[in-house]
């Protein structure tokens, strides 16, 4: 039987709701009286859903939401809404709670959206537990020279990266600002071939050399291929553009105080300094980044155990 | 107050300072929407008279060298008027971006928007 914690400071909150559930019948009920109790509890015994109030003292609705999506992602939170209460509930839907209930309306809806809340759970857990078991992931993409597909080619990336079991929420990000600054490079600098020289020193220049290029020939029929090869111990992305190539070695020191003043190579630190390896082909209009696992986030490989 | 034309970036003062807000990353968008953006920033200083700028990342976790570009443009514009730029509520990874590019050791790093204001303020010349 599904456990669900309720968490309310009002002693009479807390009955009418338990006895709502109660009256459902296929729905285990325990209490905390603020988020910090919920937290204990949770770390006791992890509740299939957590149905929680927004005020209360020591910790409130609002700060218990996004500790539990950091923590425990997996136990979905809704929340009880009063009037006067809608803007923080936006902002606990935004930070990730599953739904909302308003007080004045728990009898009619608690019991359908809590049955609707927990089977989506289950879906969800019963896809991740499925994703998990997956042991190697290749995927090739053609994409346009259209950076508006720049973030959810990372996205997706990433979300690979992370289903792999490759890597923690911060290394996450930088497998992603690495993946930016290769696709970026790939568009602007490699297919438009608009040399990012001319940054800081004429951006208005800058920005209609991209905008007039986009539509130029060759540079408008030039594709971006991107290669990925994951396995559980690594990821290995490969990004290919059509445009001229560069000679990587024949970028600015980083180290040199000038370098601060022009935005010449800073695509290349930011993907060396957050891949484990970051190679580029004779030509430089292919490079090849490698993410290995982080074996302290992750120090057991799946299925291994 | 804002000036309502902006649309990646939310802008207001706060006595000389100009404060502006990335409402998230700007990598994935056309390069006309991040000019016309930058053009009506740095149009702002004169406009509002503000001579320093803080720039608030609460909205934004990551960044590359596409924000760091437009950053640097602001920072431009602020040395020009002999004031002083302050970044604030900087993400961890947005924090080693920073460190990477070296521009940690000429842009000020503050915890809060409040503490970036103080700064900029009792430095600005």
């Amino acid at each position: 039987m599904p456990t669900i914690l309720v968490v309310d400071d009002s002693a009479v909150d807390r009955r009418v709701v338990g006895g709502l559930l109660e009256k459902d019948g296929e729905l285990q009920v325990d209490y905390a009286v603020h988020g910090k109790e919920a937290l204990v509890k949770i770390e006791r015994s992890f509740p299939d859903l957590i149905l929680t109030d927004l005020i209360m003292p020591e910790m409130d609705g609002l700060e218990l939401v996004s500790t539990v999506r950091n923590r425990y992602p997996a136990v979905p939170v809704v929340l009880m809404t009063s009037q006067g209460s809608e803007e923080t509930a936006v902002e606990a839907l935004q930070k990730g709670a599953a739904s909302y209930i308003p007080k004045h309306a728990l009898a009619q809806r608690l019991s359908e959206t809590l049955h609707r809340v927990l089977v989506a759970s289950r879906r969800q857990q019963s896809h991740v537990k499925m994703l998990e078991c997956m042991t190697k992931n290749e995927c090739s993409f053609v994409l346009r020279n259209d950076n508006t597909l720049v973030e959810s080619m990372v996205t997706y990336l990433q979300d690979c990266v992370t289903q792999m079991g490759l890597c923690d929420e911060t290394e996450r990000t930088r497998v992603g600002v690495a993946l930016e600054e290769a696709l970026v490079n790939a568009l602007y600098h490699g297919n438009l071939e608009v040399g990012s020289e001319l940054r800081g020193e004429n951006d208005e220049a800058y920005f209609k050399l991209i905008a007039r290029r986009s539509r130029e020939s060759p540079y408008c029929e030039r594709r971006i291929y991107v290669d990925a090869k994951l396995r559980r111990d690594q990821a290995i992305f490969v990004v290919r553009d059509e445009g001229m190539g560069f000679d990587p070695s024949a970028l600015p020191d980083p180290n040199d105080p000038a370098s601060l003043e022009r935005a010449h190579g800073r695509g290349v630190l930011l993907m060396r300094a957050f891949m484990d390896e970051v190679r580029y082909n004779e030509t430089g209009n292919q490079v090849m980044l490698i993410k290995r696992r982080d074996v302290r986030a992750n120090p057991v490989l799946r299925g291994d155990t | 107050m804002a000036m309502g034309r902006l649309q990646v970036f939310h802008t207001e003062t706060q006595s000389s300072t100009l404060v502006v807000v990335p409402l998230g990353n700007i990598s994935s968008l056309s390069g006309d929407v991040v000019q016309s953006d930058l053009e009506c920033i740095l149009a702002e200083f004169d406009q509002r008279r503000a001579t320093s700028a803080v720039v608030d990342f609460c909205h934004v976790s990551y960044f590359g060298s596409v924000m760091l570009a437009a950053v640097q443009m602001i920072w431009k514009r602020v040395r020009s008027l002999e004031g002083k730029l302050g970044l604030c509520n900087v993400s961890q990874v947005g924090r080693e971006i920073l460190h990477v590019s070296k521009f940690d050791s000429i842009w000020p790093i503050y915890d809060s928007r409040q503490e970036a204001l103080e700064a900029t303020k009792t430095q600005a010349v």
